[in-house]
């Protein structure tokens, strides 16, 4: 009783102008379309699947909302994913802030919204030491390689969400990538590969 | 040489193919129903709110515990969740003729339907959950128990056609029921003492909610089951199944 019967084959710009007509079955095939970029990059920024979950659901609300104010000659998916990153970082430094009160007022056990281990995330060891040492990055440098490896953003979109020019793009990836190799060097110097023509250890 | 110096990048893609997302939860039955039914509650002054709920349940005494217009039914819903804590009915729009309904779940059944936000556990895991197991005696032992993932303390028991839900209701979240179908009762009820309702007829989109109004992963689904529901004691309890207010009510009595 309750399947959509939308016409599947509409573009974006159609089903944008049908919401914006009053057609909120096509939202729901907007949201179809994008919620799964929205929910992995919500995911990758909070790494709760609930926290997650909520902050794609009010990014998909907070998008309608703003809808009218959404210039059509642009495309939708960095649009959102950029309402999404925002509602998602808000997330974490929320639960950081009530986790540091909770520490403070010796209770932090009492926190039941901690990121989860990452062992359901990633299976080997190489792996979750290389996720760690991309936490342990500054923020902006976390999300241009989210963006890029996790969501396979191209760069123009890439700029959208972090509403930069393009050409910002590049350099804010070499200097993730440039600070990630010093972090690894530093921190996790088993991850380096061996340099061709080494002993090979 | 540019290889040897961005090594990473390889590493990156390595990762992020490895990498094991949790499933995408379906939003879009979540999101809509956000939409149609936005919360004005927030906007109001509490007084006013408190106000405006007890004229609206005046008219319900009024009006007593037979069917209620959906002009009636409209003007109170929006009150109704002040009543018994830990529930909100909201009332979403009837869509016009000839427009496509809102896509929401499917109604589901057996023990599907919990699976998606909770999982089966034992006698002695309901227990350790902290919710009192308040359960009707004359039923006997539940056929299975199911313990909520995240979220609120909430335990079902599921006799089969009857399930018993108890949730500790600490402001945190509530249950959040759209009513769409039309042709849909509300009762305003006592049980043990305490206020209630009891909901028959129609469909209702009944999620588990934040008290941002946010949908916890995976509770959406769509209930055609009569439903007692009140709270005692900071347990909000509600009997899913039953075949009639008698039954109901004499299974509530049952539950200390």
């Amino acid at each position: 009783m309750y399947n959509s019967h939308v016409t599947p084959q509409r573009d974006e710009s159609e089903l944008i102008a049908a919401v914006l007509g009053g057609e909120r079955a096509a939202f729901g095939e907007l949201v179809g379309r994008y919620q799964q970029v929205a929910f992995r990059a919500a995911y990758l920024i909070t790494r709760d699947a609930g926290l997650a979950e909520e902050a794609a659901q009010d990014a998909f609300v907070r998008a309608h909302t703003s809808l009218p104010s959404f210039r059509r000659d642009e495309p939708f998916r960095p649009w959102l994913l950029r309402i999404v990153t925002n509602l998602a970082l808000n997330q974490v430094r929320g639960r950081s802030r009530r986790l540091r009160l909770l520490q403070r007022a010796g209770l932090a056990a009492g926190e039941q919204r901690q990121a989860p281990v990452d062992d359901t995330f990633l299976a080997g060891d190489r792996q979750r030491q290389l996720w760690a040492a991309i936490r342990e990055l500054r923020e902006e440098d976390r999300m241009v390689l989210y963006l890029r490896y996790f969501l396979e953003l191209p760069e123009r979109e890439i700029a959208a969400v972090l509403d930069v020019a393009p050409g910002t793009v590049k350099s804010r990836l070499n200097r993730a990538g440039a600070r990630l190799r010093a972090v690894i060097e530093d921190r996790y110097p088993a991850l380096r590969p061996v340099a061709q023509g080494g002993s090979g250890g | 040489m540019a290889e040897e110096l961005h090594w990473e990048e390889s590493m990156l893609e390595n990762l992020a193919h490895a990498v094991a997302f949790p499933p995408t939860p379906d939003l879009r039955a979540a999101v809509l129903a956000r939409l149609e039914a936005p919360r004005p509650r927030s906007a109001w002054p509490s007084a006013w709110r408190f106000a405006a709920a007890g004229a609206a349940i005046a008219l319900l005494v009024l009006i007593g515990v037979t069917a209620l217009s959906r002009d009636v039914r409209d003007a109170v819903a929006g009150f109704l969740g002040l009543r018994v804590e830990g529930e909100q009915i909201e009332l979403l729009p009837t869509p016009p003729a000839g427009t496509t309904p809102t896509p929401f779940p499917t109604p589901a059944s057996g023990t599907l339907q919990f699976s998606t936000f909770a999982r089966e556990v034992s006698r002695a895991e309901a227990l350790a959950s902290g919710v009192p197991l308040r359960l009707p005696q004359s039923l006997g032992e539940p056929a299975r128990y199911w313990r909520m993932n995240s979220g609120p303390g909430l335990v079902i028991a599921d006799y089969g056609d009857i399930q018993v839900w108890l949730m500790r209701y600490e402001g945190d979240y509530f249950i959040g029921k759209g009513i769409v179908g039309g042709g849909e009762v509300i009762h305003e009820v006592e049980v043990n003492g305490a206020p209630g309702y009891w909901v028959r007829g129609g469909e209702r989109v009944v999620s588990v909610r934040s008290a941002s109004g946010t949908v916890v992963a995976g509770t959406t689904r769509t209930v055609t089951a009569a439903a007692l529901i009140w709270s005692e004691d900071g347990l909000y309890t509600r009997i899913e199944g039953a075949g009639s207010l008698e039954d109901a009510l004499r299974l509530a009595a049952e539950m200390d």
